[in-house]
């Protein structure tokens, strides 16, 4: 990667702030981009990062702008609609996050890209359909000639990225902003876009701002960083002191939230002491350092088994008659008081074992055995009152609550629907669960939609806690967290674990949070388990490809080693990008 | 760890009264002007100056103080006329919705819940009698049985049916598919509290929307059956019979098709503006 | 596709089975019959000249047989014959049925043509004073029953500027102009009347689309205001709205019954009316069926229009 040559400014963002209403998402940015430098914009939701973005591309819709932001010699402030409509796309252009929803569905892939070529060239409709072939090929995409006529539906999310980025490239920007371009993606395709977009702008010389939460792909892409929280940018640093030598408070927790392979298992993630200003949410703060120190569990074969599954099968029909197999034998075993982990990417037929374990979904073959009990076989009334002993937390922290109850009726639901308890008995109980997961009591009359998701998440957790169980399945409950957020709720739920003497299945695509908590992992693959092993064999051996191509995934949050392994990861993912089939 | 017996949970009464001071001022008029429409109706027989089929010698008079309305050709008050219309329309209307209702809610429910071919036989059978248009409908049967009000009620009703159920079936599909409904059926909620706890709180908006749209159909349907003369049969007048007697006789009083012609609209307007108030407030609400 | 394709069509056809089925049944539920209950009580009809009838009509047969010597009738594209003249359904029919057609299709233009143009001016800026307006307008429209918008047109545009003809039919090959002055005000009264059913719902359509991620994407290539609402948004808006115009064909096919009785126009809907006063069985069960397969083909064509239109309903989800 190459350092940008030339002095020239190209953008200059200077005291930018964005208002709606009277809340002021965008506090004062200023930064500079030279040349084909890349800077980043790092920080978690609601830090007014995209929407800086969207002010530059003059996409932020009903706002109220101030400042300046100068593009090479125009405040593109200044620029009546049209003007702005011109150079939207061909002086600075956008990737967006989800490549699905950013592609119209019903148009083809050719039109949209030779649409974007004639807006800013003078092209033919002949010659911009060849342009737009040289495009896709320029950016990986295979037998582009056919490729122009098929749909967004039609691609993978890795290639409908490429689609988007050659659009974008298609005007030959100057800037090119990329806003959490990675992010919908499989771990694996991260580090080939990422890489393609470090080419790319190498070849044309653009200049890149890269908007994202995760510091590790920030490390490797990026020369300077700067650091946004609330609006502001509390610190901007060249990439590698920034990682070395954090100065910001924040910018330190946020480096310390990150868990990636090297962090310590047997500790706590250190997390701050307070996550928000004293406006808006108030989240109860948890304590800083948990007095409890989490032992590892036994990795040897003692303990006894609390679930067992064996050969489970499952394949879904489509309606076009075609077949998927969700799941093909599976078979894991899980003792009393660890954590088994289950990691894969998406399609891997993790979700799928989660519900079939809970007896969620039914199973063409295969048994799951849950203390002694036949969960598939278990009559409707024996398996409810089986689910007292065994609950879940799911990925989607709103859409996991109802949204026209209150926390506490959320929370006493469960005791509610095995009649448990008197009223106030239940009441207590509920107070007693909110306090366990570190939420106020004021929370108990509160309503989903005015609260956080870490907030929603703890209250998922308390539901699930509410019965008292002995086994709980979390899928993905922390991936749609912010990552110091995410910290705070996997330090919470080690602790309940270690309290209340649970087992965990833990379900995750990040290998690196599956390291931090599980005592035995399984990888899976299109439905299959590749591999299974203790944490420690697993991580260092790893022995089947596949798992050795997703731990080099993983991003570092270390400058130096994120390049080199992200050529390595770029690599050994290509393969398997490609290798996707129907 | 604290005792949990002594944490008390703090209660905010927020919640109760806030929903009253979120609704529109459109909600309340709808409101206001239905029920001065339905009272009005319901309490003809207290209410009205005249008898309504009491005849006069004063024809096609003009609206004055003594007759609201005026007259029509057989001097009979008009104002009171309308008011008893508006009795029966509104029986109508309030019988052939709760019909609709009742076949359509537990139509759709058991669709939703069933799935797989049962659910697809069911809407099937929604789709035929949704393929003959309404008005045909209507008219065959009635012209198979007769119309007396209730038996106008009752095929009204069931021509909504299938919209109803269709409506209710994908509410109550797109609910279970959340995430929270999974979640309660994995603590191992009851069939009877899923139903109860979970899914209806959130359909109930929906479902009072379409009660509305329902309503308004209703008096549609039969005022244009009744101008038509298929519908209610003289002496029982409604609305739409009204219009139809007033429309022959426009050149006369031109009041005579005016004001029930109004009331009829009126009425409908009011009623699809409170579905679309209701089913406003419900989004913004919905989602965070 | 083909799958699709067939799938579609043959539970169209059974649905028309199912249709038949259903009008036969309620119309046959009447106890009595119609013949007795029309020419019963006349003077100078004698009992022998009933039972001839009702043995001509074929009311003496049971049931079943009833049934399908009707459908049968029917795949012979015979629809039957009148109880109580001398034309067959046929006749009858082919008569009426371009009455009919005309002002339904002619509407349905109409209404189109109303209602997109003011779908998207009001999606644009959604609760702004056009919109505002717009959708005012259109809750009272929807409030007003066909036939009293046809009254107050006929006030209107009849009765005091006299500017069209109140009732009245002359056929098209006959005098075009003629044909068409008479069509405006019963067209354009079934028009404003679904208008504002097509316009809510493609509003609230193009509302959702334009507020999709893929729309930033098409401003951010730089594309002009105009590309975006119609290129991309309007087009996308419109192939859910392909569904809400069939219903809107359905309410109007409906509505005809009612706007040919106001205006006087020969067609289907009055010729059903007509038979509903008679009790004349024979028509009334040809032509009821006959709108209903109108009705049936025309969700079928929206169907298979929705599988083409919206690629991802063509090829099932091939990625790669």
């Amino acid at each position: 990667m190459t350092l940008a040559m030339n002095e020239e400014v190209v953008l200059t963002v200077s005291d930018l702030t964005v208002k709606y209403g009277d809340t002021t998402p965008v506090d004062g940015v200023s930064f500079a981009l030279r040349r084909g430098e890349r800077i980043g914009l790092v920080g978690e939701s609601g830090s007014g990062k995209s929407l800086t973005a969207l002010s530059i591309m003059g996409l932020a819709d009903r706002a109220k702008l101030g400042g300046t932001i100068d593009l090479n010699g125009t405040n593109l402030l200044s620029l009546s609609s049209k003007q702005m409509t011109r150079i939207r796309g061909g002086r600075v252009a956008m990737v967006y996050q989800d490549p699905m929803s950013s592609l119209n569905p019903v148009m083809t892939i050719g039109r949209q890209l030779t649409e974007a070529i004639r807006l800013h060239s003078t092209a033919t409709k002949a010659s911009a359909h060849l342009q737009a072939i040289e495009l896709l090929t320029e950016v990986g995409v295979p037998f582009p000639e056919e490729r122009m006529k098929q749909y967004a539906h039609e691609f993978s999310g890795g290639m409908r990225q490429r689609v988007m980025i050659a659009m974008a490239m298609s005007g030959k920007p100057d800037v090119l902003i990329a806003d959490e371009p990675t992010t919908a993606l499989d771990v694996t395709t991260q580090a080939v876009i990422i890489d393609l977009l470090d080419r790319l702008a190498t070849e044309h010389g653009t200049a890149v701002v890269l908007i994202t939460h995760d510091l590790g792909i920030a490390a490797g892409f990026c020369e300077s960083i700067h650091v946004m929280r609330h609006g502001k940018i509390v610190e901007s640093a060249p990439a590698t002191q920034l990682y070395a030598h954090p100065e910001n408070d924040y910018s330190k927790v946020l480096l310390q939230s990150v868990v990636d392979l090297t962090i310590d298992v047997t500790k706590p993630i250190p997390v701050a002491s307070s996550q928000a200003p004293a406006s808006a949410h108030t989240v109860a703060s948890p304590t800083t350092t948990p007095t409890t120190s989490p032992t590892t569990s036994p990795t040897s074969e003692s303990g006894e088994v609390v679930l067992s599954v064996s050969g489970l099968n499952k394949t879904f029909q489509l309606g076009s008659g075609r077949k998927i197999t969700a799941i093909d034998n599976v078979s894991f075993k899980v003792r009393r008081g660890e954590t088994f982990g289950l990691v894969g990417e998406s399609g891997s037929g993790k979700s799928t074992v989660s519900r079939a374990v809970l007896g969620l979904m039914k199973v063409d073959s295969g048994s799951v055995d849950f203390q002694g009990n036949d969960v598939h076989a278990l009559k409707p009334t024996a398996l409810r009152s089986l689910r007292r002993r065994m609950q879940m937390v799911f990925q989607d922290p709103f859409s996991s609550l109802n949204r026209r109850q209150t926390v506490s009726q959320i929370i006493e639901s469960p005791l509610i629907a095995h009649r448990i308890g008197t009223r106030s008995e239940r009441e207590a109980k509920v107070a007693e669960m909110l306090e366990l997961v570190g939420l106020g009591a004021e929370f108990a009359d509160r309503y989903p939609r005015t609260m956080s998701g870490g907030q929603c998440q703890r209250v998922s957790i308390a539901r699930s806690l509410v019965l008292d169980p002995d086994f709980m399945v979390l899928d993905e409950s922390v991936s749609a967290l912010d990552v110091s957020i995410q910290a705070q709720v996997l330090n919470l739920l080690r602790e309940l674990q270690q309290r209340l003497g649970l087992t965990y299945l833990f379900i995750s695509h990040d290998l690196a949070v599956i390291r931090y908590m599980a005592d035995n992992i399984a990888v899976m693959r299109r439905g299959e388990i590749v591999e299974l092993a203790s944490r420690d064999e697993l991580y260092s051996n790893p022995q089947h490809e596949y798992t050795r191509s997703l731990m080099a995934a993983i991003p570092v949050a270390d400058p130096l080693v994120e390049r080199e392994r992200r050529k390595t990861a770029a690599k050994l993912a290509a393969a398997y990008e490609t290798e996707e089939v129907a | 760890m604290a005792d949990p017996a002594s944490i008390t949970l703090k209660r905010t009464n927020s919640s109760r009264y806030g929903k009253l001071r979120e609704t529109s001022w459109q909600t309340w008029v709808a409101v206001v002007v239905l029920a001065i429409t339905v009272i009005g109706s319901v309490a003809a027989p207290l209410i009205a100056p005249f008898d309504p089929t009491e005849q006069s010698k004063d024809r096609f008079a003009g609206a004055s103080f003594e007759h609201l309305f005026g007259t029509d050709e057989l001097g009979r008050d008009l104002f009171s006329r309308v008011l008893f219309g508006g009795q029966l329309t509104i029986f109508i209307a309030i019988g052939a919705t709760a019909v609709a209702m009742a076949i359509g809610v537990v139509w759709g429910m058991l669709a939703a819940f069933a799935r797989g071919w049962a659910d697809e036989i069911l809407m099937r059978l929604a789709d035929t009698v949704m393929a003959i248009p309404q008005m045909l409908f209507a008219l065959v049967f009635i012209s198979a049985f007769g119309a007396t009000p209730e038996r106008l009620a009752l095929i009204i009703g069931i021509l909504l049916t299938p919209t109803t159920a269709r409506l209710v079936r994908s509410t109550v599909l797109a609910e279970i598919q959340e995430d929270y409904f999974t979640a309660a059926v994995a603590y191992g909620a009851s069939p009877r509290r899923l139903l109860f706890n979970e899914v209806l709180p959130n359909v109930r908006t929906p479902i009072l929307v379409q009660t509305a749209i329902n309503a308004a159909n209703v008096i549609l349907l039969e005022a244009s059956m009744s101008f038509v003369g298929l519908g209610i049969q003289p002496p029982d007048a409604t609305w739409g019979t009204l219009v139809q007697q007033g429309y022959q006789k426009m050149y006369q009083s031109f009041s005579y098709v005016l004001f029930p012609a109004l009331l009829i609209l009126i009425t409908i307007w009011m009623l699809n503006l409170l579905a679309d108030q209701l089913g406003a407030n419900s989004k913004s609400k919905g989602r965070s | 596709m083909t799958r699709f394709i067939i799938r579609r069509v043959a539970i169209s056809i059974v649905m028309l089975i199912a249709t038949s089925l259903l009008v036969f049944i309620v119309l046959r539920l009447l106890p009595g019959d119609p013949i007795i209950t029309r020419l019963g009580s006349t003077p100078g009809v004698d009992a022998e000249t009933i039972e001839r009838l009702r043995e001509e009509a074929g009311l003496g047969a049971p049931i079943w047989q009833q049934y399908l010597s009707w459908f049968g009738g029917l795949l012979r594209g015979d629809f039957g014959q009148s109880y109580f003249n001398q034309f067959s359904v046929n006749e009858l029919i082919a008569l009426r049925l371009p009455a009919t057609l005309e002002v339904t299709g002619l509407s349905v233009i109409a209404a189109i043509l109303i209602a997109v143009p003011a779908a998207v001016i009001s999606a644009l800026r959604p609760l702004g004073r056009i919109d505002r307006f717009i959708t005012a307008t259109s809750t009272i429209g929807m409030a007003l029953p066909q036939f009293l918008i046809g009254i107050v047109l006929i006030v209107v545009f009849a009765v005091n500027l006299k500017w069209l003809p109140a009732r009245g039919f002359v056929p098209f090959d006959e005098d075009p102009g003629g044909n068409l002055i008479r069509m405006i005000l019963p067209a354009f009264t079934l028009a404003l009347a679904s208008a504002p059913l097509i316009m809510r719902f493609l509003r609230a359509s193009m509302i959702e689309v334009l507020s999709s991620p893929f729309i930033r994407t098409a401003r951010g290539k730089g594309l002009n205001a105009w590309g975006v609402v119609i290129g991309h948004g309007l087009r996308n808006a419109l192939i859910p709205s392909l569904t809400m115009l069939g219903l809107v064909v359905g309410y109007t096919l409906g509505g005809v019954v009612i706007i040919e009785y106001v205006f006087g126009i020969p067609g289907l809907g009055s010729l059903a009316i007509d038979a509903v006063f008679k009790r004349d069985y024979a028509v009334l069960q040809s032509v009821v069926l006959l709108i209903s397969a109108m009705f049936i083909v025309t969700t079928l064509v929206v169907d298979l229009l929705y599988g083409v239109l919206d690629p991802r309903l063509r090829i099932g989800a091939r990625r790669g």
